[in-house]
């Protein structure tokens, strides 16, 4: 992170800190300290790459064009509001473990293994294969950490997880046939020799 | 100010519009009118973005007695401010600009400051989300003045809209923070 990234931070002058960022305090869900703090670094890294992917979908909802962009954004539009789901969700079970969800740009990014893209805006195909590829690094970091805090005996982060990890992997399958190379249009189709 | 490396770039022969650019749009509406359009667009949503995760942050974060009530409060403003954004995203794109989508975008334009990560009081909290509100709120009444002024009326009617959802949630939650209770004094004792 650059430093003027930083310098969009400013204390507040008024509140009391309740907990400090990256602490974990006790849960009332009798789950060790120790495990906690183990999954929720786990949780961190799919939580930041859930917030990122929400932005990079949610990019291309607003800048899709071309003959097929309104069935694409519709899609689009309805996909990001599912990984703000799991992203809400992510955020609520890290705080249930005693531990504070990356909230800043900086906390996001240090943790997120899924990439934003550039400012600029790029054709359809390149964005979704974007997209397919934050779609793609995400389910395979929550399938790993649902062996791992099911190895931990935290069922209940586990059954989130797998949840999310179908509906991501369901829309992953469909930006996947979005960019498969099949079509009805005849090539030479409309120029009439 | 140039990207972070971490950043995914398709090559440039994939470019459509570059950021900070503004291309024909086919509206017709003038080039330098939607130059000062979209930089005003862009403002707000920096400052929606941050006022969004903000409000999201305290959803997922807040405790005590009053914190169920205030969280689905909260739960719904945030879907308020993120139908907001994709309006005024996809304004942007139809005027020809590049909406602000990105830390770096947000950066060039936010009006707000980003709270620390840490957990806070819900009191302070919540003030500093009616200070963001209200620091949105100016800021949307100097861009209808800027956009009638200019006559696009398309985006005054947006923004307009926009406004009279800003100021009802900000009503709320100075609703929230008022000194007033039905508990007496002493009544824990």
């Amino acid at each position: 992170m650059t430093d003027t990234e930083i310098g969009l931070i400013r204390d507040s002058e008024t509140g009391v800190v309740r907990q400090e960022w990256d602490t974990v305090v006790d849960n009332e869900l009798r789950i060790d300290r120790e495990d906690a703090e183990t999954i929720i670094d786990a949780l961190r890294v799919d939580h930041a790459g859930s917030f990122n992917l929400f932005y990079l979908v949610r990019k291309h909802y607003w800048t899709a064009e071309g003959a097929e962009h309104g069935d694409v954004a519709d899609f689009l539009e309805a996909a990001y509001k599912r990984v703000r789901a799991v992203n809400d969700d992510i955020a609520v079970r890290i705080v249930e473990l005693g531990g504070v969800p990356p909230n800043t740009p900086p906390t996001i990014q240090e943790a997120a293994a899924v990439h934003l893209e550039a400012e600029d805006l790029y054709d359809l195909r390149p964005s979704l294969e974007g997209d397919l590829e934050g779609y793609a690094t995400l389910v395979a970091s929550v399938r790993e950490h649902v062996d791992l805090v099911e190895d931990l005996g935290d069922s209940g982060t586990g059954e989130r997880l797998r949840e999310h990890l179908e509906t991501l992997e369901a829309d992953a399958h469909v930006l996947e046939q979005y960019l498969e190379a099949d079509t009805l249009v005849r090539t030479g189709a409309g120029t009439r020799g | 100010m140039t990207s972070s490396p971490h950043l995914r770039k398709p090559g440039p022969e994939h470019v459509r519009r570059a950021w900070g650019t503004i291309g024909e749009n086919e509206l017709r509406v003038p080039p330098a009118v939607a130059e000062q359009v979209v930089d005003a667009l862009n403002a707000d949503l920096s400052g929606l973005y941050i006022l969004f995760n903000q409000v999201r942050k305290h959803s997922w974060l807040l405790e005590g007695a009053e914190s169920n009530d205030v969280r689905a409060f909260l739960q719904a403003t945030a879907d308020r401010l993120s139908e907001m954004t994709d309006d005024l995203a996809i304004r942007v794109h139809a005027l020809g600009g590049v909406p602000v989508c990105g830390p770096m975008g947000v950066r060039q334009h936010a009006s707000l400051f980003i709270e620390p990560a840490n957990l806070y009081d819900m009191r302070s909290s919540l003030e500093r989300d009616l200070d963001g509100f209200a620091t949105l709120a100016v800021q949307l009444r100097d861009h209808i003045e800027l956009v009638q002024e200019l006559g696009d009326n398309a985006t005054l009617e947006l923004l307009q809209g926009h406004l009279k959802t800003l100021e009802g949630d900000a009503h709320t939650l100075d609703r929230y923070l008022a000194d007033d209770t039905l508990v007496r004094l002493g009544a824990d004792e």
